[in-house]
């Protein structure tokens, strides 16, 4: 189809839509939104439009909105920090994996992360889940990654020794199913029954998938818990669950072991060119010249490209929100569960209720456009929704567990696809962008599939032999038996004193996190390694004492130890220090 | 290692349930998982302790100096540093520290003092960002008066509960300012005592029928959005939202009983206490476990607390000897107005009183309380006033609780207030 | 003629007292007993609080001391009180009851310490 014939559709869709004010332009498959709209509801709809047929390589939606905001560019450093044969912008699940795949080739390897940590997006606060493809769009390039990658999680897993548990899906049909269609209900029994099945089967056969139909006799077995208004549901047993930032520290580790050099608050603010070809890449903390950028810098994956001069898609943040019961209700369910509705709230497969791999029930997450890149915040209106969504599956379970509540931002592009890709105009660079759900299940697939495109540009690709795919032992002292545990804390007496009681962490595992090949600086960097903080009291009791020996092995003064990055300071001083500060009055 | 009787937790009700135990001659281990003794009091560094066992107004530190200087004379044993993972059915102890690693320990009896935690911003939902600077209160007490370290200089306060209002106090002794305490209920959590001399003192603003709405900062809390609230669905006022800029907001939004240790060993849990249910020796659904002081329920004062532990201490100690007086097992529960009553069982054949301790569920005036069997009043008293944020005691004699066949009920009867 | 409001702390009803002061005279309205009037008199006259706070010490197996006034301290001076004390540096070790301060801004009244606190 011509770009000419493309934007005839587009104009008449705008119309129908009511959006005849917005210019539309095409280059090449690549959809250009302008003008100005009263309402980011609308942006999202025109970029939605702009982006639906999926012969559309990117939108780059520039309409403005109200309350759109400029955002602040931050200055570079002119010297030379260093070299690179690959330089990777993003420190997530997908530039970590790739940096791992990519670490067992001879090549000098850097990860650039704007954060004090690896895993500070999407990654650290996705609902966890190891999807099998099921639940994506037929004939997508995320389907067919998603469907790769799954099935390569439990081998990864163990080399990395992070926790992963196959425990499948059970996508559970109730007579609430298809409510909002209002069809007479011998009918919607009829399409619940025969017909939905049938057509999720016939999905999972397609992509060789395995799927099972479970009647309600049966499924009320396996999940006693679930809803009495259940019909039947539908197994998908090779779904999983991950750690998802414990995943990505493990990844990341494990590169740095293999050679990666890994650079974080540090912040990609320009790329430089030479004949449209990459020549260095500026950052916040200076140079680094190298030969070839991935720019897998999740929500800021459009702002990268920009500075490279090839934007062809913009991201437009969705948030999920995501709630986590006490660990008392471990056994309440076994499996993952989704609760199918038709039809489908758009973009998102719906979440789910599911146990984490630390035994925790979590519930969710949401899907709400919002215009804020990093606007965490969790409404009541949200928890609220997530809690009448999920007690139709789960009427009886206890909400007064609730321990915490987070929100991650989606990536998502308005083709609602993964853009994974070498630059069609500037040689070197190549887009991992757009890399929303299944983001996790995908990674390993993608990071091969990276690694693939290199080679066919042309960067060589030679094995390095001192390859070690088992990432060093990393202990957790309340996984070890009585007699090993006891050896372990002869040796090192800190081992033996427990500094978050919720979760059991000890002093010990805390000080190896600060002393890890990747340091933990923050609190929530120890909290994502030890799961300090993690538990029923959210800190309370820990927090002193976390930040305590944080100081004393950093030897930084307690009101320079933060939450997280560089502004979450967490003490002002020491007493008193506002009383002397008021002594000249 | 074996002992006579293992108290898990050193606070005030551990130090004194050990400390009776070591005096009926049975040999006691305390455990305690902070480095010194004393639980939350060191921390408590306000007064107000000890009215009613010295007789005097005491600080938290020396009201816990007291016990730690008797649990000191005794022969006890006592492994601070150090916490207990494990209690099994047949009594036999896990724990872990730095000096003595990890070891087993058989024990006759256990005496569960692990006193309680504080509820926190994910429990009453409050919604918005997660920034630094938001702690509970008790974080933030220890953070202060113990360790040094100053968290905040514009305060603004969720939650009217006694811990809430001495922090306010305590933010303005130490130089900050507090912009305001606010509280969803129509009427205080703390005790008339402490809105006095804490928040009237100072002029700090008493917000009633207030909360938080979101919390803003995106790293570190920039203010927060505080709304009126609709007395009879509790939902904000639309229009009343107010922004109020701080750098730390603090919950003080109540206690619950810690019993996660408890319920490894399956003891019965009482509904609206959060902790197990007792009798009037303060021993368990299980033969030989005890529990005191906060585990059981939230008290209002260490006085209280100290009191029952005593009962457990020396109940723990009879146990031990196989001297414990099994009566019948009769129980006690809360009637009209009453939120929960403990001991909610109490066995006959007693010699001496035995005190019930309850919480009401409204404020009434010229309270009538009624301790009663179908038509039969067991005990009854008259109080001027009762608030639910004060716990009401009631005792009953033992000839009367002999007398009783199964159960009795505690009910309230007042004006409305 | 000035008309005080007190609320009443010396048992839980907490009972809303007005004090009419005419010169040296003070008349209190709404108390429902003895220890309310007095405490409602003093409230007026001469108001007093135990000073509850810390002090800094080295050496201690914790940073801070908790200490106290051995006395009733005049209500408007327990800031001037804490700003003096905030210069306080005590040496471990100390025993509860030991004076840390004399004659708290001429109060002639002392400032003990409330723990033991062991030298590490």
């Amino acid at each position: 189809m011509k770009d000419s014939k493309i934007k005839r559709e587009l104009i008449k869709s705008f119309k129908k839509h009511r959006l005849e004010n917005i210019s539309i332009k095409l280059n090449e498959k690549i959809v250009f939104l302008e003008g100005t709209i009263d309402s980011y509801e609308k942006y999202i709809i025109a970029g939605h439009l702009a982006g639906r047929n999926s012969i559309i390589r990117g939108v780059v939606n520039n309409i403005s909105y109200p309350e759109k905001k400029k955002t602040q560019k931050k200055k570079g450093k002119d010297e030379f920090i260093g070299s690179a044969d690959v330089v990777i912008v993003g420190g997530g699940i997908t530039g970590c994996s790739i940096a791992r795949e990519l670490s067992k080739y001879k090549l000098k390897i850097v990860i650039i992360e704007k954060d004090e940590d690896v895993s500070c997006g999407a990654t650290k606060a996705n609902n966890a889940m190891v999807h099998s493809g099921i639940g994506e769009e037929p004939g997508t390039l995320k389907q067919k990654l998603c469907v790769q990658g799954h099935f390569l999680f439990e081998k990864l897993s163990k080399q990395l020794s992070v926790p992963y548990r196959q425990c499948g899906m059970l996508i559970v049909i109730t007579k609430d199913s298809l409510e909002d269609l209002k069809l007479p209900s011998f009918l919607s029994n009829f399409l619940a029954k025969y017909v939905i099945p049938y057509i999720i089967l016939r999905r999972g056969k397609k992509i060789k998938v395995p799927l099972e139909k479970i009647s309600r006799m049966k499924i009320l077995e396996i999940e006693p818990q679930l809803t009495d208004r259940t019909i039947l549901g539908i197994s998908s047993p090779t779904y999983g669950v991950t750690s998802p930032y414990e995943f990505c520290i493990a990844l990341a580790e494990n590169a740095v072991e293999n050679g990666v050099d890994i650079r974080l608050n540090t912040e990609v603010v320009g790329i430089e060119l030479e004949e449209n070809r990459i020549r260095n890449v500026i950052t916040t903390e200076g140079k680094i010249r190298t030969g070839w950028v991935i720019n897998a810098a999740g929500v800021n994956a459009d702002e990268i490209a920009e500075v490279a001069k090839d934007r062809f898609y913009t991201i437009h943040p969705r948030k999920g929100s995501t709630l986590l019961f006490d660990k008392s209700n471990a056994g309440y369910i076994s499996h993952n569960l989704s609760f199918f509705q038709f039809p489908m709230k758009e973009h998102t497969k719906g979440g789910g209720a599911m146990v984490t791999t630390h035994g925790n029930i979590q519930w969710g997450p949401t899907a709400i456009e919002i215009p804020d890149k990093d606007d965490l915040s969790v409404s009541k209106d949200e928890i609220y929704d997530i809690f009448e969504k999920y007690s139709r599956l789960l009427p009886n379970f206890s909400k007064k567990s609730i321990i915490a509540y987070f929100a991650g931002i989606r990536s998502a592009t308005f083709t609602e696809d993964f853009i994974i890709e070498a630059s069609k105009k500037i040689k070197g660079l190549i887009h991992v962008a757009g890399i929303q759900s299944p983001g996790i299940a995908a990674s390993p697939a993608i990071a091969m599939m990276v690694a693939d495109i290199l080679k066919n540009e042309g960067l060589t690709l030679t094995d390095n032999p001192k390859f070690e795919p088992l990432r060093k032992n990393h202990l957790i002292i309340r996984e070890l038996d009585f007699e090993k545990r006891k050896k372990i804390i002869e040796k090192n007496p800190l081992y033996g004193r427990i500094v978050c009681r919720c979760e059991e962490v000890t002093e010990g595992e805390i000080v190896d996190a600060i002393h890890s090949n990747i340091p933990a600086k923050s609190l929530d960097a120890i909290k994502r390694r030890t799961r300090a903080g993690m538990g029923r009291c959210q800190a309370g009791f820990c927090l002193p004492r976390v930040a305590k020996i944080l100081s004393r092995e950093t030897g930084k003064p307690i009101e320079k130890i933060m939450k997280n990055s560089k502004e979450s300071q967490l003490f002002i001083g020491k007493s008193k220090c506002l009383l002397e500060e008021t002594d000249g009055d | 290692m074996e002992t006579d009787v293992v108290v898990i937790g050193g606070g005030p009700a551990g130090l004194a349930a050990a400390a009776i135990a070591s005096q009926q001659q049975v040999d006691v281990t305390i455990f305690e998982r902070a480095r010194e003794l004393g639980g939350i009091l060191p921390q408590c560094i306000h007064n107000g302790f000890g009215n009613f066992i010295f007789n005097k107004m005491l600080t938290g530190p020396e009201y816990a100096q007291h016990y730690i200087d008797l649990v000191k004379k005794l022969k006890i044993h006592i492994k601070t540093d150090t916490t207990v993972l494990k209690i099994t059915k047949d009594k036999q102890i896990i724990a872990t520290n730095s000096k003595d690693g990890l070891f087993k320990i058989k024990t006759k009896s256990i005496i569960l003092a692990m006193g309680c935690r504080e509820r926190t911003r994910s429990q009453i939902l409050l919604p918005g960002s997660r920034p630094a600077g938001i702690y509970t209160a008790g974080t933030t007490q220890r953070l202060i008066n113990v360790d040094g370290i100053m968290l905040g200089s514009k305060i603004v306060i969720l939650g009217s509960g006694d811990v809430g209002l001495i922090m306010a106090r305590r933010f303005i002794l130490e130089g900050a300012e507090v912009k305001g305490v606010f509280e969803i209920l129509p009427h205080p959590g703390g005790l008339t005592r402490n809105i006095v001399q804490c928040l009237e003192d100072f002029d700090i603003p008493l917000n009633l029928c207030h909360t938080i709405t979101e919390i803003h900062g995106k790293k570190r809390v920039t203010g927060v959005t505080v709304a009126e609230i609709d007395r009879s669905t509790f939902n904000p006022k639309k229009g009343t939202e107010f922004f109020i800029p701080c750098d730390t907001l603090v919950i003080a939004v109540g206690l619950i009983p810690e019993n996660e240790l408890s319920k490894q060993v399956n003891i019965s849990m009482g509904p609206n206490t959060g902790g197990p249910v007792v009798d009037n020796n303060m021993q368990t659904s299980e033969a030989g476990v005890f529990a005191c002081g906060n585990v059981v329920h939230v008290h209002d004062l260490v006085d209280d607390v100290t009191i029952s532990s005593e009962l457990a201490g020396k109940a723990a100690a009879e146990y031990v000897k196989n001297q414990i007086k099994e009566g019948a097992l009769k129980s006690i529960h809360p009637g009209k107005n009453v939120f929960y009553v403990v001991p909610q069982h109490i066995r006959c054949d007693l010699k001496s009183s035995v005190t019930l301790y309850f919480r009401v569920k409204n404020i009434m005036k010229n309270a009538e309380i009624k301790l009663t069997e179908k038509n039969y009043i067991v005990a009854q008293k008259k109080e001027r006033i009762v608030k639910p944020p004060e716990i009401v005691k009631i005792d009953i004699l033992p000839e009367e609780a002999n007398k009783i066949k199964q159960s009795v009920e505690v009910s309230v009867e007042g004006e409305l207030f | 003629m000035i008309t005080k409001k007190i609320t009443c702390i010396c048992c839980p009803l907490g009972c809303s007292v007005n004090v009419i002061i005419n010169g040296d005279n003070y008349q209190v309205i709404g108390e429902q007993c003895k220890r309310g009037k007095d405490y409602a008199i003093q409230e007026v006259k001469d108001p007093r609080r135990v000073l509850t706070t810390t002090v800094k010490i080295n050496f201690g197996i914790q940073k801070m001391l908790p200490v106290k006034s051995k006395n009733e301290v005049p209500k408007n001076l327990l800031n001037e009180c804490v700003k003096i004390l905030s210069k306080v540096v005590v040496e471990a070790p100390i025993r509860c009851g030991d004076v840390v301060y004399k004659n708290i801004h001429d109060t002639r009244i002392d400032i003990i310490a409330t723990r033991d606190m062991e030298r590490v």
